[in-house]
């Protein structure tokens, strides 16, 4: 029993006895110097259990609880951001420019456990439907505010990328939206903590919008020639970037066994679909991926 | 007319906007509004609110609003300009601000509902704005036929059909500027001049500036003032009574006008007449109605509507008609004094802790001034450094501080975002992807470098060379520096060295011919990329700057790069926008410099505020490429971040 009061007793001795003796007095414990010790201990044992706890919890769920929109300028995210957070309710939109901070919100879920997901609206899975509203974040897409993403993407629990599906259909958005989709597949947050990747193929409602499926195949063909371009970058004036080795690490996941460039092969989610935010279509795929990305 | 007024909230939701036309902007491309936030606010271009930002036909004027994070923005027809648009942003604000605060509980987080009711308001506000700009503009014409008597009744006729917030005002009005006019012809020719009809558009912060300087120049400005109040007091008179009250009007004037010239020490009897002429405005029964139904706020408008002059004094006006009895005195200390005030000391040191501090100007001020030397201490152009800073304080005034935060911190954080995003390219320039693009389509890619004599030109070129050769493209060079003897030896030397061809025709020759022979040979023969190199050449030379214009017009090059040195200081701003106007001035493509190569970036060790003058000054064209070295392989990418922190630290 001593040798663990040992570090108390040591700091009670270092610790003026008026700080000490206060709680003791209010407790109405007598001022000797055994009740100092226990004070400290008492203290101490709290303090190891935030951290031991702050620790575990930090371990357990690396990845953020916060869903992040991200995409070029004008695609249509704070509009998403809206319906999303108005429960997939699109009536009461309000027009959108261009974004100079970020908005944050809480995307209402019903958060399908094991069971309800099973057995599609069966009347006793819905008994294990419960309710939840995640946080979500539509960053700006104008790319002089691209250094945000780094640190969005780390907190991110999923991450939607919103396309413009009637003007990728020009060959230099296509490569533009392919380069911004490449800076955030190969973050290292996105390869270490396997988050899942929604690329939602806006403004469907178009007739002249791109498919999902052809937009998938137009982006992996850019980015398997941004992979091809990777090695022929330059070296920054920078030099000594500290986590270099982590985004080397991301890179060669990616990185395709065969030639060309797959979403499948990518050690993490990624899954197209289409929608359109003015009209709310797709909102509910989208809150169905965020849960189950929540839940795994 | 007015095409366009948005409020938007920083997160880019638009909480209102009035569009009379809904296809006004249909294939204009991108929103006005868009544009401005775009090009302008995300640029730290935002400190000069005070000139309209124009895209294609339209002008924006716009308004910061940070304590709340709201964005007013007007936009018309920029060849159409409207009298009242400084007002209305000046007005709008605060109407909105109290509207939406009454409408969502907690006025600081913007809460997109409940604000749609606010139509009403912005038309009311619009239409006061609209008649009285109109009632302004046709006193000033009044004034003018009655040769710049109108000072008095221009004012009067303002303050009626503001008060009146209606067209019908104006027959009154009309008649009361009349009578005015010719009763108070002594008083007013003096002063007329200064009063012209331009005056109602004067810009708010033209006005503001003006309070500063009324500050010194009290006495004479009392002048007009007085007279402007004066006008009131007598056309309220007239209105009821015959001509005699407007003869002792005139004495009145006449001997305030003498007083003023003695300044300093008739303030008193000038407050007492004012008063006065409050008192006397009064008088008629319908004046008085007026006065009730619109009080302190319509005296600010008439503000507006008077100019600077009249302007400065009806603040002034306002509050002697509160009741101060030394109104002057009461003006200026508002407007000065109490506010460093109350932000000092202890008070000051309790707000930063429960973090209630609003940040004032007067608060940014020094550590802007002290943010900005240590920018130019780093090599940043020095107008460059003040506008980043004027910017950066403008996005900050009006901003609550976070608790536990300085103000110091605060600035340092906002001027790094500002650094971090002038300097993030909005277009990425890889050059390798672009030349690998252009295989795939099977044409040539051309390069030309471009720059004043002795800032590396050639040597960059062959490092370009030496890394695109690395990528596995053939190159070819073109020599078209014809000007500078031993220029073509040396980019010979290179070429043998990179085992590549140098295209060259001697010489004296035609540069653009040259390049464009160049290019020719690289489509027969299949090479990949063709380097153009160009004489030095300073900006003051109109006939090598119309060649490089010739130059580029003929060829029409893929990428034109500009090469500046990292040591200069304010002499790269100048380079690069001198070439950029040259191209501009003698060109008729649209073909412009695409991008910078900053050499000798070796060179400077942490002094590299050129990049910054270079990208802020020129409105955003990208470093692309930066030479640290003499060897080949000594050339690199632009580090965004590094930059920041070198400036920062």
């Amino acid at each position: 029993m001593d040798w663990l009061l040992f570090l108390p007793k040591l700091v009670a001795e270092a610790t003026p006895e008026w700080i000490l003796d206060a709680p003791l007095a209010m407790a109405g414990l007598p001022t000797t110097d055994l009740c100092r010790t226990y004070v400290v201990a008492a203290v101490m044992v709290v303090v190891a259990g935030q951290v031991a706890y702050s620790l575990r919890t930090s371990s357990v769920r690396r990845r953020g609880s916060c869903v992040v929109l991200l995409g070029e300028s004008g695609t249509g995210k704070t509009t998403l951001f809206q319906v999303a957070v108005a429960g997939g309710d699109s009536s009461a939109l309000r027009k959108c420019h261009t974004s100079m901070e970020e908005n944050r919100g809480l995307l209402p879920l019903e958060w399908l456990n094991a069971q309800s997901t099973a057995g599609p609206a069966a009347p006793s899975a819905r008994r294990y439907t419960f309710r939840a509203a995640l946080p979500v974040l539509d960053l700006p897409g104008h790319p002089s505010l691209r250094y945000k993403l780094h640190q969005a993407v780390s907190s991110a629990a999923a991450v939607v990328f919103v396309v413009d599906a009637v003007a990728a259909a020009d060959a230099k958005v296509l490569r533009v939206t392919a380069e911004h989709l490449f800076t955030v597949m190969k973050e290292p947050a996105m390869v270490a903590n396997a988050t899942p990747l929604l690329v939602f193929c806006n403004k469907a409602d178009v007739p002249s919008a791109c498919s999902p499926l052809a937009l998938e195949n137009a982006l992996a063909d850019e980015i398997s020639t941004l992979i091809d371009m990777h090695t022929s970058r330059l070296e920054d004036t920078d030099g000594e970037d500290p986590d270099a080795a982590a985004q080397a690490a991301a890179l060669a996941a990616l990185r395709p066994p065969s030639a060309r460039f797959d979403f499948a092969a990518v050690p993490y989610t990624v899954r197209f679909t289409a929608g359109a935010a003015l009209t709310g279509q797709g909102v509910d795929d989208l809150r169905e991926f965020v849960s189950h990305a929540f839940a795994q | 007319m007015l095409d366009n007024f948005t409020i938007v909230n920083r997160g880019g939701l638009c909480l209102y906007s009035y569009q009379p036309s809904a296809s006004v902007f249909h294939g204009v491309g991108l929103h006005p509004v868009d544009a401005l936030i775009s090009n302008v606010l995300l640029e730290g271009h935002a400190s000069s609110a005070a000139s309209p930002y124009i895209v294609g036909s339209f002008a924006c004027k716009w308004h910061l609003d940070n304590n709340v994070g709201l964005v007013y923005v007007a936009v018309y027809r920029h060849a159409f300009p409207i009298r009242y648009v400084d007002d209305l942003l000046d007005s709008v604000p605060a109407a909105f601000e109290s509207h939406y605060s009454a409408a969502a509980s907690k006025p600081k987080a913007p809460s997109p509902t409940n604000i749609d009711d606010f139509d009403e308001t912005f038309k009311d506000l619009l239409l006061r704005a609209e008649t009285a700009a109109e009632a302004a503009k046709r006193a000033g014409k009044a004034g003018k036929a009655n040769k710049g008597k109108a000072s008095e009744g221009k004012a009067s006729k303002a303050k009626t059909s503001h008060a009146k917030g209606k067209a019908e005002a104006l027959p009154d009005a009309d008649e009361a500027a009349g009578d005015e006019a010719s009763g108070d012809g002594d008083g007013g020719d003096g002063d007329g001049g200064d009063v012209p009809d331009g005056k109602p558009m004067t810009p708010a912060e033209k006005r503001k500036a003006a309070m500063a300087r009324l500050k010194a120049r009290k006495g004479g400005k009392g002048g007009k003032g007085s007279k402007g109040g004066r006008g009131k007091g007598g056309k309220a008179s007239r209105g009821k009574e015959a001509s005699s009250p407007a003869v002792s009007t005139k004495k009145r004037g006449k001997v305030m006008r003498t007083k003023n010239k003695l300044s300093k020490a008739d303030e008193e009897a000038l407050a007492a007449s004012l008063a006065m002429n409050a008192d006397g405005s009064s008088a008629s029964a319908r004046k008085q109605a007026l006065a009730r139904e619109a009080d302190e706020e319509a005296l600010d408008i008439e503000v507006v509507k008077g100019g600077v002059a009249l302007g400065d004094i009806a603040d002034e006006l306002s509050s002697s008609s509160e009741g101060g009895p030394d109104p002057l005195e009461d003006g200026d200390d508002a407007g000065s004094s109490s506010k460093p005030k109350a932000t000092t000391g202890l008070f000051s040191l309790f707000q930063t802790l429960t973090g209630n501090k609003t940040l004032a100007e007067e608060d940014l001020e020094p550590v802007m001034a002290a943010l900005a030397q240590r920018l130019e201490e780093r090599n940043v152009a020095s107008e460059v450094a003040h506008a980043l800073t004027e910017s950066v304080a403008s996005n900050l005034i009006g901003q609550t501080l976070p608790s536990m935060t300085s103000v110091k911190y605060a600035a340092k954080q906002a001027l790094t975002e500002a650094l971090t995003r002038i300097l993030t390219p909005r277009r990425k320039i890889d050059v390798i992807r672009e030349a690998h693009a252009a295989r795939e389509a099977g044409k040539v890619y051309s390069i030309v470098m471009m720059g004043v004599n002795g800032v590396g030109k050639s040597t960059s070129l062959s490092k370009i060379c030496y890394w695109l050769r690395q990528n596995g493209f053939s190159v070819l060079i073109a020599a078209c520096d014809t000007f500078r003897s031993g220029a073509i030896s040396q980019l010979q030397t290179h070429g043998k060295r990179l085992g590549v061809d140098v295209y060259e025709q001697g010489y004296g020759g035609d540069p653009a011919a040259v390049a464009k022979a160049a290019i020719g040979r690289a489509v027969r023969e299949g090479i990949d990329v063709v380097l153009i190199d160009t004489a030095g050449r300073m900006v003051k030379n109109s006939p090598l700057m119309k060649a490089l214009a010739k130059l580029v017009e003929v060829n029409l090059p893929d990428l034109i790069l500009f090469v500046g040195e990292a040591l200069v200081g304010n002499d790269g701003v100048d380079q690069l926008m001198g070439f950029r106007q040259a191209l501009i001035d003698h060109g008729t493509t649209s073909r412009n410099i695409d991008g910078i190569v900053l050499s000798k970036f070796d060179s400077v060790d942490d002094k590299v505020g050129a990049s910054v003058s270079m990208v802020h000054a020129s409105g955003g064209i990208p470093i692309v490429l930066v030479g640290t070295g003499q060897n080949y392989t000594d050339i690199k990418g632009f580090s965004v971040k590094g930059v920041v922190k070198a400036l920062m630290k």
